[in-house]
């Protein structure tokens, strides 16, 4: 025989020895018994168990069990244990955040650096510099032959270098920064200065230029030597025009033509040199004595319609470039 | 001190209102619920951990918790049930905790349990059975059965404790473990089987 009961039987057992079972039960075990007399026994053996433990002696809790738990939570309350294990909640986001953050910058990181790599290779070519050191560039300014031999592309129609020598360069200086303000050049505007020479970069509209030159015409009479080079995209000199007036300078800003441009600068140089009555070097307030005519006019044949006296003058699209230096005159 | 000077004086006190009087802040009250209840938390962790200095501080860490949270209780359940259900909790997490950590350890305390086992039958050898109280009245004997209660699956033993030792209703035990009465009735019946199959050669 088997002395394991079936559980159904182990909970029969179990409830009449707590005094829990039913009528049901009851008369149920009363039948299991006829058939099964050693149920009797272990029914006895459960029932001498349970009297064992019930009866198993209580054992006092350790004597310092209530200061040991006031002196805890004492320490809890002064730790901010309270506060601990509710920011530990927070704390759980944070890390979370945190995590998160990590593995976006872990991603994101390589990634930049492979946008930076693909950028460098798919970007377009960049422009050729012209770029020469400034004092290099400034002090050659006036020489032809040290000018950028490589300007910047697109090269603009007109890139000229216009060189004011005075004994007045800061009464002059200070004029031409007012005018390039007061006609709105100032954010197209680069200024420099470099021991006694000032300079100012101009990239704007062949109108513009053009107004800001005839703005500055003051400045001629209080100039020993006004020269203009102008630089000559066909072969890549420049073309020195000495004592150059500022009609001059706004017609040759205005061409957008080089080859045009080239030969007109190349007349205005020879016309020029021809004229020792500029009045570049003449005492201030003469300069409206001076006629406009005393300078040949362009055979209209050479401007080919681009430009004619008397016309309307076509604005320029593309920006056109004056380089203004004013220097000391040491004579 | 003279207010709770002897355990029976603070069984004098019902708990719902020493509850609400540690609700409001009354120290005394703490005091009373630690001391009315402490040896009966005490000796049932005891009796399922096995280990008294872990009982001592599974006893404290369950004062500690209920009594932190005391602006909580609600009174849905009684306080000793939830006192009850805080100490049962905490000491089958300790278990799981230490079963991990000391499962290399088993076969030494099997050596040790039947080593218990043989000197109770030896001691225990009156052929008509010796009286259970008489048993339990006896400190050794007393703790190898305690010994061979902890030899059960820890589900069956903490319903034997709570049953047959600390003598709470089905109701009680299902409310402190959160069971079904019926899974109590279970579980209670298979850790009586199985504890009298430890025990037969001593109590027949």
């Amino acid at each position: 025989m088997n002395d394991t009961p079936k559980p159904e039987i182990e909970e029969l057992l179990s409830a009449l020895i707590d005094e829990d079972a039913s009528e049901r039960q009851k008369t149920e075990f009363k039948r299991l018994l006829q058939h099964e007399p050693a149920l009797a026994d272990q029914l006895a053996a459960l029932r001498h168990q349970k009297q064992l433990l019930n009866a198993l002696p209580i054992e006092p809790a350790p004597e310092s069990l209530l200061a040991d738990i006031k002196a805890a939570m004492e320490r809890n309350l002064i730790l901010g244990d309270y506060r601990e294990s509710s920011r530990s909640v927070m704390g759980a986001g944070n890390l979370l955040l945190r995590r998160i953050l990590t593995v976006a910058a872990m991603l994101l990181l390589p990634l930049g650096l492979l946008g930076v790599v693909v950028f460098e290779i798919l970007k377009p070519p960049a422009e050729i510099s012209s770029y020469v050191p400034a004092k290099q560039t400034l002090a050659d300014e006036h020489t032809a032959s040290s000018l950028p031999s490589v300007p910047a592309a697109p090269t603009p129609p007109f890139e000229g270098f216009l060189v004011f020598k005075t004994s007045q360069p800061m009464a002059v200086g200070n004029f031409i920064e007012k005018k390039v303000f007061d006609i709105g050049l100032i954010r197209f505007m680069v200024p420099n200065r470099i021991d006694d020479t000032m300079t100012y970069q101009i990239t704007a509209p062949a109108e513009k230029i053009a107004e800001l030159v005839d703005a500055l015409q003051p400045v001629w009479p209080r100039c020993e030597q006004v020269i203009l080079n102008v630089y000559n995209s066909a072969n890549k000199q420049t073309i020195e025009i000495p004592n150059v007036q500022p009609e001059q300078i706004s017609t040759l800003a205005r061409e957008d033509s080089p080859e045009l441009l080239a030969r007109l600068a190349v007349r205005y140089a020879s016309a020029n040199l021809k004229r020792d009555d500029s009045y570049a070097g003449r005492p201030a307030g003469i300069e409206n004595q001076l006629s406009d005519n005393i300078y040949p006019e362009l055979n209209p044949p050479i401007l080919t319609g681009r430009y004619a006296p008397n016309q309307t003058t076509p604005v320029l699209e593309q920006p056109v470039k004056l380089h203004i230096s004013v220097k000391r005159n040491a004579e | 001190m003279a207010f709770f000077n002897h355990y029976s004086e603070t069984k004098s006190f019902d708990d719902i209102t020493l509850v609400r009087q540690c609700q409001r802040g009354d120290s005394k009250a703490m005091d009373c619920l630690i001391l009315k209840y402490q040896d009966r938390i005490y000796n049932t962790i005891l009796k399922i951990c096995q280990n008294r200095d872990d009982a001592a501080e599974l006893t404290q860490d369950t004062f500690v918790k209920v009594l932190e949270s005391i602006q909580s209780f609600s009174g849905r359940s009684s306080f000793y049930t939830w006192l009850f259900r805080v100490a049962v909790n905490l000491t089958l997490n300790h278990c799981r905790k230490r079963f991990k950590t000391t499962a290399v350890s088993l076969d030494a305390a099997n050596e040790h349990f039947e080593k218990d086992k043989e000197r109770l039958v030896s001691m225990l050898a009156d052929p008509n059975g010796p009286d259970p109280a008489e048993i339990a009245q006896q400190k050794e004997l007393a703790q190898i059965v305690v010994n061979l209660i902890g030899q059960l699956p820890q589900d069956f033993r903490v319903v034997l404790v709570l049953r047959d030792i600390e003598q709470m209703s089905y109701a009680h035990i299902a409310d402190v473990l959160e069971l079904e009465i019926g899974t109590v009735k279970s579980r209670l019946s298979r850790a009586r089987m199985l504890l009298r199959e430890l025990l037969e050669p001593v109590l027949t």
